[in-house]
């Protein structure tokens, strides 16, 4: 992109102020009606404006990059509310792509060191435990070609045997025959590539999962971590599907009725890369229905849905203030009436896990779907 | 005193980490959206020496203390952005900016039936709380929801337009204020002098409670506001009826004015240009309606109510529109405009703060304000607009590849607006003229700047004021007798002339 073409974009914002706030027709609480992680904690240049402001500078070269320019950048979480929010009946500011564009340009010595090594995420671990999945009947489609649905595991779960499990089991009691490139992994992309600028990567990347997803006939993707499905679906050309492994559980659920789980009341955060990116809020809900559970949505849900703080980079770069900015969701949560929370998200995982109050328990989709079908870490494996 | 010794001050009154002297910052709040279009740039770009960010009155008074002893200018900025020069120094690298977004509490008194905020509160705020109340009153804002819903020294500028004329304009919402004077006292007006003080402006003794208004924080920082709620009308409508001429339109809005008919009426010249911010749900919406209204004159109005009612004046209205030589546009041609409705209700759904709206779709157009101002007499107002139009299609005809260009998206706006009537009560008139200009086709900024040129010639022989209020001395020459006063109470208040220099009033020669 051109300094012009970027400054084109960035001229978009008037800096009016309305992203800044919840476009919901009530709030309980004037607490709740900011939703810019980095925004309502530092404020000022902080906050969406402050970012396209910056964006006007450095396309005008009035700004040049610095320590506290990579700062306010970096301290975004890239959950994309703000782009999202502008267009709602109003002019839309491009956010997320100047944002992207930005972390493209600043120097690699002022990125934040985990993102500065970001590219080793795509390495795939020797001693991945992806074999576990043919366990399970998972055929590798790199070798057989009897699937035309293949499932892309992520960086976060290749060395995650007991997720794998699950994951496993779960595709066995589908009864649904599902591939997965075992021994040849693709090269797990996530969103990680393009919190530290590396389009670059992530497009080399994407064109070898592209071909090789033509070579495997694929045709539909189930995608673990939501931060990978949003990555796929915006860049792959492959012409395969792309589908949250939560999709594929509420899917599958309306089959095979699970048993109903006997547990507290819970609330649900919804993943920005789930939500907002692959605007897939229905899944979630859906899985939480059929397994019986009680859900108290907190006051930003489905398209206002609050960041956990993990995003962009930050969890991994920073992670004082990722759990600074959980805090926020924390206090939301703690306001509904349930006691435990459920994501569809590693990184939301970890992150409100890391940060959870006394009385509340934090729980991952997958483990609740394959504890409702007698998951016990034992069974099914062939 | 040097500029690391007020840092230091500064962080004292306030927290180390909420003084911002960062280039970023500084860049972020010495610009805005006027202050970059080449030749059409409204103001220039001044950086602030640096921002405080103060979490209470307390913390302002204290910066305002620390100000007006070492003669350091202060600007401030509310919620959102501040158009009309509002929150950019009066000159470059000077002074110290307020950012209010720590202070936006909002609070509901439902026995009061007040709402009370800080300077950093949204407009959108404000009505999602009140929303979920559900008691069948609201505040009264019209225009965007993200805007300042009041910067401290330019209450509801921006947003008023189409917020009625009767009860619904954003001045006569405001009930009390507290506000930090020059020398660091804290005052309380009208229903905030006590706690327990009805919701009305006036209060004990003169009425003070508008005293800051439109005063661009010449007179003080205000840091709490309350505003008074209204009824939910039961029933909205309105009304937009065409007319053949400029002139037409002027004579039957002054007509609907006298009758105290209806809300929110505005007049638009050819390329109903702010309609269609300010009453389209969706830009695209405006955009069409922009393009639809390029040959017409146009009154937009409101009607809110009881059902009764509304019937009643809109048939009443219509009559008399008809009888100024005005034709009715059918519903299904104005469907788009229902955000006018709903800012009859109140509800703040509009595109204002779309200012520089995206026309073209591509995020790539932008308005470039050519000329706007305030006028005493109607005739004045329509000289302006009439004799501006010649001037534009003079300069077109020079420029053939203008007029040929593929992309309709250069436009001439030009719009008058009755509704400023009742806003700053110094005009009874004002007119602006606004083009949105595709980026990729700055090849026609130098035409604008023609076009500008003569429209400031015209201003000034016409004797008009300009919109924007501060930096030219003829902002105020339509109104000498209320310049006069607000000169006198400035002196008393402010003696060093701390306050907002370059923007509420002219720099000191």
């Amino acid at each position: 992109m051109t300094n012009e073409e970027l400054l084109k974009l960035a001229l978009s914002c008037n800096r009016c102020g309305t992203c800044r706030g919840v476009v919901q027709d009530t709030v309980p609480d004037v607490a709740f009606s900011l939703q810019c992680p980095s925004g309502m904690t530092f404020y000022g240049s902080y906050e969406p404006s402050g970012l396209m402001y910056l964006a006007r500078g450095i396309a005008q070269n009035v700004l040049n990059w610095n320590e506290e320019l990579a700062r306010v950048l970096f301290s975004c979480t890239l959950c994309g509310y703000c782009d999202d929010f502008c267009q709602r009946g109003y002019r839309h500011t491009p956010a997320v792509q100047i944002l992207e564009e930005l972390r493209q340009r600043v120097p690699k010595s002022l990125k934040p060191k985990a993102l500065q090594k970001a590219s080793e995420s795509i390495i795939i671990p020797k001693d991945n435990a992806l074999f576990i999945l043919e366990d399970y009947g998972v055929v590798d489609v790199s070798e057989t070609k009897n699937s035309d649905i293949l499932f892309f595991p992520d960086p976060t779960l290749l060395l995650n045997s007991a997720k794998i499990r699950e994951i496993g089991f779960l595709f066995k009691k589908s009864g649904i025959k599902i591939g997965c490139c075992i021994k040849h992994p693709l090269p797990p992309v996530s969103a990680m590539l393009i919190n530290s600028g590396d389009r670059e990567l992530l497009e080399e990347c994407g064109r070898e999962i592209d071909s090789r997803l033509r070579q495997y006939g694929i045709k539909k993707v189930i995608v673990y971590n939501p931060e990978t499905l949003s990555v796929l679906k915006r860049f792959s050309r492959s012409g395969a599907t792309f589908v949250s492994i939560t999709r594929f559980y509420a899917d599958f659920m309306k089959n095979k009725r699970p048993k109903k789980l006997k547990l507290p009341a819970v609330t649900y955060q919804d993943p920005c890369h789930l939500g907002r990116y692959a605007k897939e809020y229905a899944a979630p809900r859906e899985v939480i229905a059929a397994l019986g559970l009680k859900l108290h949505e907190m006051w930003r849900y489905g398209k206002n849905s609050l960041c956990c703080g993990a995003g962009g980079g930050v969890l991994a770069s920073n992670s004082t203030l990722a759990k600074q900015y959980a805090g926020n969701r924390w206090r939301e949560a703690l306001a509904t009436k349930a006691r435990i929370m459920i994501t569809a998200c590693p990184y939301c995982f970890a992150n409100l896990n890391g940060t959870k109050p006394k009385s509340f328990k934090v729980m991952d989709i997958t483990t609740l779907v394959a504890q409702a079908y007698g998951y016990t870490g034992k069974e099914g494996r062939s | 005193m040097k500029p690391q010794d007020i840092i230091k001050n500064l962080k004292k009154i306030v927290g180390a980490e909420w003084v911002r002297t960062d280039e970023l910052s500084r860049y972020h709040y010495g610009s805005d959206v006027m202050t970059y279009f080449g030749q059409g740039a409204l103001y220039p770009e001044n950086h602030p020496l640096l921002i405080v960010m103060p979490e209470s009155a307390k913390q302002v008074q204290a910066v305002v203390r620390f100000a007006g002893k070492n003669n350091i200018p202060l600007y401030a900025i509310g919620g959102g952005t501040v158009l009309l020069i509002g929150s950019i120094p009066g000159k470059p690298d000077t002074g110290i900016t307020f950012d209010f977004h720590r202070m936006q509490k909002v609070a509901v008194d439902t026995e009061r039936m007040v709402v009370r905020a800080q300077p950093g509160a949204t407009g959108l705020q404000v009505s999602q709380l009140v929303r979920e109340l559900n008691i069948g009153y609201r505040p009264y804002f019209g225009g965007s929801p993200g805007t300042s819903l009041f910067v401290p020294y330019q209450v509801f500028t921006g947003q008023n337009k189409m917020a009625g004329y009767s009860d619904g304009m954003g001045i006569n919402c405001a009930v009390g204020m507290e506000m930090v004077l020059p020398n660091g006292e804290i005052i309380r007006t009208g229903s905030m002098v006590n706690p327990q003080a009805p919701a009305w402006p006036h209060g004990p003794g003169p009425a003070l409670t508008y005293l800051p208004f439109f005063s661009n924080a010449g007179f003080g920082i205000v840091t709490e506001m309350e505003f008074r709620m209204f009824p939910t009308p039961p029933e909205i409508g309105s009304l937009w009826v065409t007319f053949k001429t400029l002139h037409e339109a002027c004579e039957a809005m002054n007509a609907i004015i006298r009758s105290e008919y209806a809300c929110g009426a505005t007049v638009m010249g050819p390329g109903c240009w702010t309609h269609a911010l300010y009453s389209s749900q969706h830009w695209q919406e405006g955009a069409h309606f922009v393009k639809a209204t390029q040959d017409i004159n146009l009154i937009g109005l409101s009607f809110r109510g009881s059902k009764n009612k509304v019937d009643y004046e809109r048939r009443a209205c219509i009559r008399l529109l008809e009888k100024h030589g005005g034709t009715v546009m059918p519903n299904w041609m104005v469907a788009i405009l229902d955000g006018h409705e709903a800012n009859a209700a109140g509800w703040q759904q509009c595109n204002s703060p779309k200012i520089c709206g995206t026309f073209n779709g591509k995020s790539d157009s932008g308005g470039i304000f050519v000329s706007g101002g305030v006028f005493d007499t109607m005739e004045k107002l329509e000289t302006y607009m009439r004799e501006g139009m010649k001037e534009y299609q003079d300069v077109c005809r020079n420029n053939p590849e203008f007029l040929n260009h593929p992309h309709p998206i250069i436009r001439l706006y030009a719009s008058c607006g009755q509704t400023y009537l009742s806003m700053g009560g110094h005009a009874n008139a004002a007119g602006e003229v606004i083009f949105v200009l595709d980026f990729a086709s700055r090849q026609f900024l130098p035409m604008i700047g023609e076009i500008k040129a003569r429209f400031d010639k015209l201003m000034k022989s016409i004797g008009m004021a300009p919109l924007g209020v501060g930096r030219d001395a003829r902002t105020w020459t339509e109104c000498p007798d209320h310049f006069a006063m607000a000169k006198i109470i400035k002196k008393v208040l402010d003696p060093k002339e701390i306050m907002a220099p370059g923007v509420a009033f002219p720099l000191q020669q």
